[in-house]
Parts: C-alpha cells; structure tokens; sequence
C-alpha cells in the first residue's frame, strides 16, 4: 500500500463520522431547523473529507477536478436545500423549538 | 441575438468579450467533465453554446464581476468555517443533554447586489450554528443553534469577506441618482 | 483496499436507512422533505466510495449526475410539492 492510499484511507475514514452525526442529529433534535443544522453541516464536511481522501490518490488531474467538481454542486444544492426547506416551513407557521426557561 | 432576461436595462454582457469568456470558461469546464475526450467536440460546442445562452439569460440585471485573488482568499476561511461547524454540531448532537438554546435572529443586510445576498444567505447556512431561513432584500433572518453564538458578529465578518469578493459597481446605480 | 471501501459504502447506507426513520415519521411535512438533502449528499458519497471500491471509475460520473440531480429535485421538491402557492417562475396554479 502507498502512502497516498494510507493518506487517503485515513481521510475518508474521517468523513464518515460525520455522516453518522448527521443521521443521529435528524433522529435526536427537537424540530426541523435544528435537523437542518446537523444534516446540512455534518453531511457536508464528511463529503469534503471522502472527497478529499479520494482526491489525494485519484489517477489524474482530471479526476481530481471532476471529484472537486461534484463536492462543490453538493455543497450548493445542500445549502440551497436547506435554505429553501427552513423558508418553507416558516411559511407553513412552524413555530422553532425553544428551550424551556 | 440574445434575449434578455430582464427588459429594464440592457446588460453590458451582450458585448462579445462577455460571450467569449464564457465560452471559453465553459469549454474547458465541459472539457474536464468528458474527461478531455476530444472525438465528442460537436457535443462539446453544443454544450457550451447553451451554457453560454443559458448564463446570460439568467444573469440579473445587477451583475458585479469577481476578484480572482479575492475568490482564492475566500476559500481556505469558508473550508475552515464549514469543518468547524461540522465540528460543532457533532459536539452538540452527541453530547447526552443536547447543549442547544434555538432562536431567530434578524440580520439586517448591507450587501447592495442579489448575488451577493444569494451567495451570503448560502454561506450563513454551512457556518457554525447558523442557518438562513429567509432571505429580504434588507434583512436575512437567521435560524441559530445556540443563542450563546456570536451570531451577528460572524455574519458580519462574513459580510465583509463576500462584499470583497466583487469589484464596485461598474457605473453609478442610475435609482440612487434620482433620489 | 476494495473490501474497506465498500463496507464503509455499506456504513453509509445504513445510515442513510436509519434517517428514513425521521423521513417516514415527519411529524411535518418540512421533515420529510430532508429526504432530498439525505439522499443527495448521502447517495453521492456513497456514489463515490463504490467508484473507488469496485475501481469503477465511470460510476464517478454517476455521482455527478445525482450531485447535478440533487440541486434539481431540492427545489422542485419544495417549490411544487409543499408550498403550493402560485410560484413566482411564471405560472400560475388555477384558483380561481
């Protein structure tokens, strides 16, 4: 095994915690906007690191443009998502969780 | 040609060069994606052609032109941001008590363009602990996950960054004459 | 190499199944609109780790096209099937 697949191995390995958050956070939060903010986030950075581990041993630098290429539209259609579901919801009256005083 | 999107004024994008860089940008874009696989060109050239069509029938009618160096700038904070807020919201689901405290906060906007609301209102929602939840011309109202955040002070700094991130107007807004 | 690729596609999956849950409870309907985001950002990574897994690289250019897709069916998901309301795109919804 190469160093870059070590490398690589290890970043992606690093994403995917991330992912379980984001499934553990939609499960636990009390209300929709709180589940955006794990699933947006969490979801995102464990994409960048996948991306990222499979970057540093991809074959060419077209692979690597292509990789970067995809994690970017995922990052816009996410947040774009998001935004667009938390303004739905607002217009639907969903009141946001508060914490009890 | 062209056809505007927008009737108000026309865009100063119909000139040649507008459509050459972009032709030029979205070649190489499609050149990537095919894996630089020159025997499909005719698609190629009919790919771009539309992309080319496509952007300037979509681009506002305020359109700012982008600072490279500024672009390059602005990414090492973004990523930086974007894993702190993974970070954060990790920290917080998996804590036993679920340390939130969620609030609405109004922010109200200084940016004077479209794109640059449309891009800060999708930055907000990958910073720690904040999500846009509607975007005003004036205002952004922002979900938060913990009212104990520098929220305002963050977006602002964000503000800031985005706002450099496009050269000035290229001519005094002609509205702001009359008034 | 392929086999700890693979299985972490599998962890992912399963994720993506124990998110259904919430998919599948709501309680709102905003709840269940996540299913795009989940799906989207879930299914590419997953897209990508079988591409590297199977040492299938055209499968890379499935992931970009779901990555394209996600941003498509984001907004078609919440614009037409929730809000309901006569959309500023143009058309109109026949109320009258």
């Amino acid at each position: 095994m190469t160093i870059p697949e070590l490398i690589g191995a290890g970043l992606v390995l690093t994403g995917i915690p991330f992912f379980l958050t984001g499934t553990i956070g939609i499960l636990r939060l009390p209300d929709i906007y709180t589940r955006l903010h794990a699933l947006t986030k969490a979801d995102n950075v464990g994409l960048g690191f996948i991306i990222l581990g499979l970057a540093v041993q991809a074959a060419s630098w077209l692979e690597v443009v292509k990789l970067f290429l995809i994690w970017f539209l995922v990052l816009m259609a996410s947040a774009t998502a998001c935004h667009l579901v938390a303004n739905a919801a607002l217009d639907k009256n969903i009141e946001p969780w508060t914490r009890k005083k | 040609m062209i056809v505007m999107h927008s009737e108000s004024r026309p865009y100063r994008s119909c000139c040649p060069a507008a459509i050459v860089w972009r032709f030029v940008l979205f070649g190489v874009l499609w050149l990537f994606l095919s894996g630089a696989d020159i025997r499909g060109w005719p698609f190629g050239v009919a790919a771009t052609l539309a992309a080319v069509w496509l952007h300037l029938r979509l681009a506002g009618a305020d359109q700012r032109r982008l600072r490279p160096l500024a672009v390059v700038r602005f990414i090492p904070y973004f990523v930086g941001l974007s894993i702190l807020s993974g970070i954060d919201v990790m920290k917080r689901v998996l804590h036993p008590a679920l340390p939130i405290d969620p609030a609405l906060i109004d922010f109200p906007l200084h940016i004077d363009h479209e794109g640059g609301r449309v891009l800060l209102a999708d930055c907000v929602s990958l910073l720690p602990g904040t999500i846009s939840a509607r975007l005003d011309p004036e205002v952004l109202l922002i979900h938060t996950l913990d009212k104990g955040l520098p929220v305002l002070s963050t977006v602002r700094d964000l503000e800031r960054r985005i706002e450099e991130l496009y050269h000035r107007a290229a001519r005094p807004e002609p509205a702001e004459e009359r008034r | 190499m392929s086999a700890f690729y693979i299985s972490l596609a599998l962890v992912l999956l399963l994720s993506v199944a124990a998110g259904l849950i919430r998919i599948l409870q709501g309680p709102t309907a905003a709840d269940r609109m996540m299913a795009a985001q989940l799906f989207g950002t879930c299914g590419v990574a997953i897209l990508l780790l079988l591409a590297r897994g199977l040492e299938a690289l055209i499968v890379e250019d499935v992931a970009l096209v779901f990555a394209l897709l996600a941003v498509l069916s984001s907004v078609a998901f919440v614009r037409r099937a929730w809000t309901g309301k006569a959309d500023d795109w143009g058309e109109e919804h026949d109320d009258t």
